[in-house]
């Protein structure tokens, strides 16, 4: 599904350059939940930006399904951002002037071809994380944990094959966070491939594969090849 | 289709912060609303000046003596001038171009009887080419002859308003009247001219051969005008300035130091005319340029602050697939759509105005399609290049720092 090859990143010009990644070689195969761990400036936020199409390594290849990424211009970028992956933030990132159903069917405004049952679609999606009583209210009405879920329903909305969170759990209270891995882990169940970045143990002891990234670089890779087992 | 929903994205933004929305379209709506008020006045002038052209006589010109400047005495003596006949029979002679000369005699506010009905009205003593210099045909009955200024004939004809009152709808034709002390017989009807728009009765008049007015009537040698109808393609400013150069000449008038004629051609009627909502037109176009263009900085300023703030939104868009050209159409609509909410309310605003100007001043008003259209293309126009450089900013920003 993925495979990242000699990526590396940095920032600013030779004597000043700051090296955010160097050298990473990762393969993530289908289906599979990993959490990314490391601590802050690690490099874990970078690596999920490029693995998210969101930024460029500055050297390295990248391959998602097959197709090299590396090379691809902005709009083809955006479309396999739209197409493959759904992202879920820290913080939500809901529209505030949206009611909930609009921001669930917010991607589907950039896919190739507007379905013309979109409402229905964002319903299901709603339904699936167990909100669709919500469809018309304000993201401001909501908990956080409810918030966290619209959020899913919208990454959800143009079927990805992978989801890409990151710290999803970091403004949750304990018992939103459980609810919010429930889902994640069901959304793995399902097939889809789950990334996920945090610096909690307790969260990242949900995946079955934990990456560790120290200083730009891969520290420790556990339960990789161990699809079934966990840690 | 892809482009119109990424400009509905726009759109429902502006709906969003109504307030904001109407500050940034305030220069749009003063512009429009002034563009309107121009181009409503310049149609309106247009339209009473095809209107004074037509009632004066498309290539006419006039020739009164003094008016304004008459009676100012020159070295002690009243040096006021008449005109002669003869006058006009040099006009006729020596100038090019016309297609008619016409002398008349006018004596205003005359008493005139038909049995008990009477009458005032204007009587102007004409030649028989009155009527096709004048373009003022009968209506009925028949017109001036030569027979009948050769022969110092006592007919008349009447106008609409004195014939409505000495004869009501009966028809004058045939019938006697008295003028002064003189008897007329009525042979025709003039057509219908109503009334000027400084309220002037136009068909408030009878018309008498020159001769029998000037000897039986009003007793004097000299006329009260002359009418000249320029032929096609001849300079109708031109002729004017020789004809009065003529006059001067004939009557040893030095044009530097007075006039005693004043000559009056469509055009100068048209310029006089013009030159009071030129005025008015030029203040209004220096105001619609100036709110356009606060208008439209106002507009570039407060959508880079407000890209400034919405960056988590743009940063969240791309992540759900939007691309540069996608955030910048968005925002390029967004700013097309302020202008067009400055349009309407713009469009608004200079109806209102235009009414006012209407209602209260003089200057001439008349809707115009074509402010709609120039309206539109106006605000579109700022819309797009003000929008621009906030529409590339927010394209431009870098989705990762975005959602930071």
């Amino acid at each position: 599904m993925i495979r990242l090859e000699g990526i590396s990143k940095s920032y600013g010009h030779p004597p000043q350059e700051t090296r955010a990644l160097s050298g990473i070689d990762l393969t993530i195969g289908a289906g599979e939940y990993v959490a990314v761990m490391g601590p802050s400036g690690s490099g874990k936020s970078t690596l999920l930006n490029i693995v998210g199409c969101l930024d460029r390594a500055t050297e390295g290849r990248y391959i998602l399904k097959e197709r090299e990424v590396s090379t691809l211009d902005d709009a083809a970028l955006s479309s396999v951002r739209n197409e493959v992956l759904g992202f879920v933030f820290q913080q939500f990132h809901l529209l505030p002037r949206l009611n909930v159903l609009k921001n669930v069917i917010l991607p589907l405004i950039y896919a190739p071809k507007y379905p013309s049952d979109a409402s229905e679609m964002g319903e299901a999606a709603l339904a699936s994380v167990g909100i669709q009583n919500k469809r018309d209210a304000r993201p401001g009405e909501l908990s956080g944990g409810q918030q966290q879920r619209v959020a899913i329903a919208r990454a959800l909305i143009n079927e990805p094959s992978v989801i890409l969170a990151d710290e999803p759990t970091g403004n949750l209270d304990r018992q939103s966070g459980r609810e919010v891995l429930d889902i994640f882990k069901k959304l793995n169940q399902d097939g889809r491939t789950v990334i996920m970045v945090t610096h909690d143990p307790e969260v990242a002891a949900e995946a079955q594969r934990t990456v560790v990234i120290e200083d730009g670089k891969i520290a420790s890779d556990r339960g990789f090849g161990d699809k079934g087992g966990g840690s | 289709m892809r482009l119109w929903r990424l400009g509905r994205e726009g759109l429902t933004a502006l709906l969003s912060n109504k307030a904001r929305t109407f500050l940034m379209a305030l220069g749009t709506v003063v512009g429009i609303g002034a563009l309107t008020v121009i181009l409503f006045i310049s149609a309106g002038t247009e339209r009473e000046v095809a209107k004074k052209a037509e009632r004066f006589g498309a290539r006419a010109i006039l020739i009164v003596p003094g008016h304004g400047k008459m009676s100012r005495t020159v070295g002690g003596t009243s040096a006021q001038v008449k005109l002669k006949p003869a006058d006009a029979k040099a006009i006729e002679n020596r100038i090019e171009g016309l297609a008619g000369v016409t002398a008349a005699s006018s004596k205003y506010s005359q008493s005139v009887k038909a049995g008990t009905a009477q009458s005032k009205t204007n009587v102007d003593a004409v030649e028989a080419d009155w009527h096709d210099v004048w373009d003022w045909p009968v209506a009925s009955g028949r017109p001036i002859t030569q027979e009948d200024v050769d022969q110092l004939a006592r007919v008349c004809i009447l106008g609409t308003t004195p014939k409505q009152e000495l004869f009501g709808d009966a028809d004058p034709v045939g019938e006697k009247i008295l003028i002064g002390k003189v008897w007329f017989k009525v042979k025709g009807v003039l057509a219908s001219r109503g009334i000027t728009g400084s309220g002037h009765d136009r068909d408030r008049r009878v018309i008498i051969p020159l001769s029998t007015g000037m000897r039986r009537l009003f007793n004097q040698q000299h006329i009260s005008n002359i009418r000249v109808k320029v032929i096609e393609g001849y300079d109708l400013d031109g002729t004017a300035d020789t004809i009065e150069a003529l006059l001067n000449e004939r009557h040893h008038i030095d044009p530097s130091v007075e006039h005693f004629f004043t000559v009056f051609s469509t055009n100068s009627l048209v310029k006089k005319f013009k030159g009071v909502s030129e005025g008015v037109s030029r203040l209004l176009i220096a105001l619609c340029g100036l709110s356009f263009l606060v208008g439209g900085l106002v507009l570039m300023n407060i959508m880079l602050l407000s890209v400034a703030e919405r960056q988590a939104e743009i940063g969240l868009r791309r992540a759900l697939g939007a691309g540069r050209r996608d955030i910048f159409i968005q925002f390029l609509a967004e700013g097309i759509g302020i202008n067009g909410v400055g349009l309407v309310l713009g469009w608004f605003l200079g109806f209102v105005a235009a009414w006012f100007i209407a209602e209260f001043t003089k200057i001439p008003v008349a809707p115009s399609g074509i402010s709609l259209l120039v309206g539109g293309a106006f605000s579109v126009g700022v819309g797009l290049i003000f929008g621009v450089q906030p529409a590339r900013r927010a394209a431009n920003l870098d989705p990762v720092e975005a959602l930071r």
